[in-house]
């Protein structure tokens, strides 16, 4: 039994070719294609990348939450993400693994501890890569500016 | 939530607001239990007093900030505020993992000892939170 419950829509439609329109309620319209490796004409999002994507914007908005949270100064955040996908004898392709490289620069080195464990907590906290079935890994990088 | 089990040492005295005090004298050094940090998840931020700072029996002397909440923290007994772990408040996580001890937060010159006799001890507290 759940405390809460959301539920988040998307539709898609077929444009031409391999192309499709991606379509959320009140946002602009994506246009997305397989990958070039599966076909794809390239030059596109596609589903790799929205799932990517999905992993590091939800966790650098648990990262805004967690560090309001801490009350944690900082003068920049970035997060870079890379999925392996690999494909299973006679099972297809998945994704095995997402890699998160967050990069914090704050302002002041007492804080770096406090900032290692707001990037802990914000994967910790991550709804969208606590629900991925593939190994999450956390490689973060603090500077001090 | 932890999977370990739950400490709560027998030397320490405790309130229903999941302080513990550990009595050294006239002098009483508090900190939050191991329940306390269990139920709050992954501590981020704390405030504490100031060393000279008065605080009152059962009243917030601080704030606890976790992951899931933010909470006031209440001082088991009445006194002035002779030490405090400042160091703790830039690693808030050290609760999480030693609650009584590199977590303590104060030490309090008690002003009414009095008070400790309202303190329950280890193994009440843990009825207490057991029976919810």
């Amino acid at each position: 039994m759940t405390e809460e419950r959301y539920n988040y829509g998307t539709s898609t439609r077929w444009i031409e070719g391999k192309k499709m329109k991606l379509m959320v309620e009140g946002q602009p319209e994506l246009e997305v294609c397989p990958p070039p490796e599966f076909g794809g004409p390239g030059g596109f999002l596609t589903p790799p990348d929205l799932f990517v994507a999905s992993a590091s914007t939800c966790y650098t908005t648990t990262f805004f939450t967690m560090s309001a949270k801490a009350r944690l100064n900082y003068v920049d955040f970035k997060c870079r993400a890379e999925g392996t996908l690999e494909k299973f004898e006679g099972k297809g392709f998945k994704f095995t693994k997402i890699d998160l490289y967050p990069e914090l620069t704050i302002p002041d080195e007492e804080e770096r501890e406090r900032a290692k464990g707001v990037l802990e907590a914000s994967k910790k906290y991550c709804l969208v890569t606590n629900s991925m079935a593939c190994e999450i890994t956390l490689n973060p990088t603090i500077k001090v500016k | 939530m932890s999977s370990r089990e739950l400490q709560y040492p027998d030397d320490l005295k405790y309130n229903e607001e999941h302080s513990w005090l550990k009595v050294e004298g006239n002098k009483g050094r508090a900190g939050i239990t191991d329940y306390a940090q269990d139920q709050l998840t992954d501590i981020l931020f704390l405030e504490l007093p100031e060393v000279g700072a008065q605080v009152k029996y059962m009243e917030p002397f601080g704030i606890v900030e976790s992951a899931k909440s933010t909470n006031d923290l209440f001082s088991p007994v009445s006194g002035q505020v002779i030490e405090v772990n400042q160091p703790l408040t830039k690693r808030p996580g050290t609760i999480n993992r030693d609650p009584y001890g590199e977590g303590w937060m104060i030490v309090i010159d008690m002003s009414n000892p009095e008070e400790l006799d309202s303190l329950i001890p280890a193994e009440e507290y843990r009825e207490f939170v057991e029976t919810g």
